[in-house]
């Protein structure tokens, strides 16, 4: 019975489809199936497997495998099929590999603006934003903002239903009016509000208005990777993720004083927002080297299986004198394949 | 505003040969630029087109820790 599926397709090929792509790892592979938005973690033996089975047919690798291995062998290939990550076909050629390539017509595809006391020139901001095509933004403050407050913002910009996305994190406040901030959704389409520091969590308005408890009370609490810190495996983010860095690809910040930077926690900065235009950054190769810093280039992430959905952080890293160092915060560790339940008192000994 | 499609004259032999997102495409209703809350849609003047205001699969920033609340 186990020799059934290999008996059949003696002849064959076993493909993972182009969109199922396997990642090695030091002590694993990950299959990340990109249509599916689905993870499968095998033993790295099944990788060398994998490269096998695009040369080689199936009758000729269970030659190759001992009378011990032909079960497993076929448990494998069911596994496979069963799981849809990969078929069985007569012609690899006509299979080939999806390019690895990415590329978006947008000149930047997320910003940053940090909030807390000083007044930015929002109307400025969102029109420079929205001339750099970028689709999505996220506004972090550090204080509370009345339903009255974000609209002043909001309404600085009149072209403002060009965004794709707006998500605005804010401190909920003690006198919380819902139907003020529900008018403010209702009033700006593409804005979502996640409320921090609420005592509840909870979710309404179709999950536009969101509540949870965390506090936050500057930029230095971002940067946290761990198992929800991963991104869905689609074949465009996966794709980023592989070539470019995942978190400052495409990205610019205006931290709580108006400085321009790749990150808000980021050290350097660009200039003041005020004076200095944003399209003017982009022509700075420091500013935008920072884009291409790859998974495969940094110390510890290289052997990751997540590399390629992991978000990475270069503004907090262990080494803070080595660019290339693991991020600070990420709490895998790729050499045991376990994720630390200790990770805050880990990060207290580096510091 | 809303746009009812007209049902196109295909033959049965030939519609049950088409994709379902044919099928889908044939009678679809485009929603409401002013619907409610719920519906994350507006018009855009310079794209001529409704606009879908949905969030980014990429995180922007790793900010909130999701694996807490």
């Amino acid at each position: 019975m186990e020799g059934h599926i290999i008996d059949t397709n003696r002849n064959n090929f076993f493909m993972l489809y182009a969109d199922c792509i396997p990642v090695k790892g030091y002590t694993r592979t990950m299959i990340c199936d990109t249509a599916n938005g689905e993870l499968f973690f095998v033993d790295n033996t099944y990788y060398d497997l994998i490269l096998e089975l695009r040369e080689l047919t199936i009758g000729e690798v269970a030659a190759m495998l001992g009378e011990d291995d032909l079960p497993e062998f076929a448990t494998f290939l069911e596994q496979m099929t069963a799981g849809d990550l990969g078929t069985f076909v007569e012609d690899p050629g006509l299979f080939p590999p999806i390019a690895e390539e990415w590329d978006s017509p947008f000149r930047i595809t997320d910003a940053i603006i940090d909030i807390r006391d000083k007044q930015h020139d929002y109307n400025g901001l969102f029109d420079q934003l929205n001339a750099l095509l970028c689709p999505y933004v996220q506004i972090r403050s550090y204080a509370e903002q009345s339903p009255e407050a974000l609209n002043a913002i909001l309404s600085a910009y009149d072209k403002l239903s060009e965004f794709r996305h707006i998500e605005i994190v804010l401190k909920y406040p003690e006198d919380f009016d819902e139907n003020g901030y529900r008018n403010i959704l209702s009033d700006y389409r593409m804005v979502s509000l996640t409320f921090y520091a609420s005592k509840n969590d909870r979710e309404i308005a179709h999950h536009r208005m969101s509540f949870i408890k965390q506090t936050f009370s500057s930029c230095e609490q971002c940067g946290i990777i761990n198992k929800k810190s991963m991104s869905l495996p689609g074949l465009s983010s996966f794709m980023e993720h592989k070539n470019h860095n995942s978190c400052l690809n495409r990205k610019i910040s205006i931290d709580e004083s108006g400085r321009i930077k790749n990150c808000p926690s980021m050290k350097k900065d660009y200039g003041d927002a005020d004076n200095v235009p944003l399209a003017e950054v982009l022509k700075d190769r420091a500013f935008t080297g920072l884009w291409d810093i790859r998974k495969d280039q940094i110390k510890v992430c290289k052997d990751c299986e997540f590399r390629y959905i992991c978000s990475d952080c270069r503004a907090y890293v262990e080494d803070p004198s080595d660019i290339y160092s693991k991020p600070l915060k990420c709490s895998y560790d790729p050499y045991t394949g376990q994720w630390e339940e200790t990770m805050h008192e880990h990060q207290k000994a580096i510091l | 505003m809303s746009i009812k499609l007209q049902k196109f004259e295909i033959e049965k032999k030939k519609l049950e040969s088409l994709p379902l997102f044919y099928n889908y495409i044939l009678y679809n209703d485009f929603p409401e630029a002013d619907a409610g809350v719920e519906e994350c849609v507006s018009f855009n003047e310079k794209l001529n087109c409704y606009q879908d205001h949905t969030p980014p699969e990429k995180i922007i920033s790793k900010f909130i820790d999701f694996s807490k609340d």
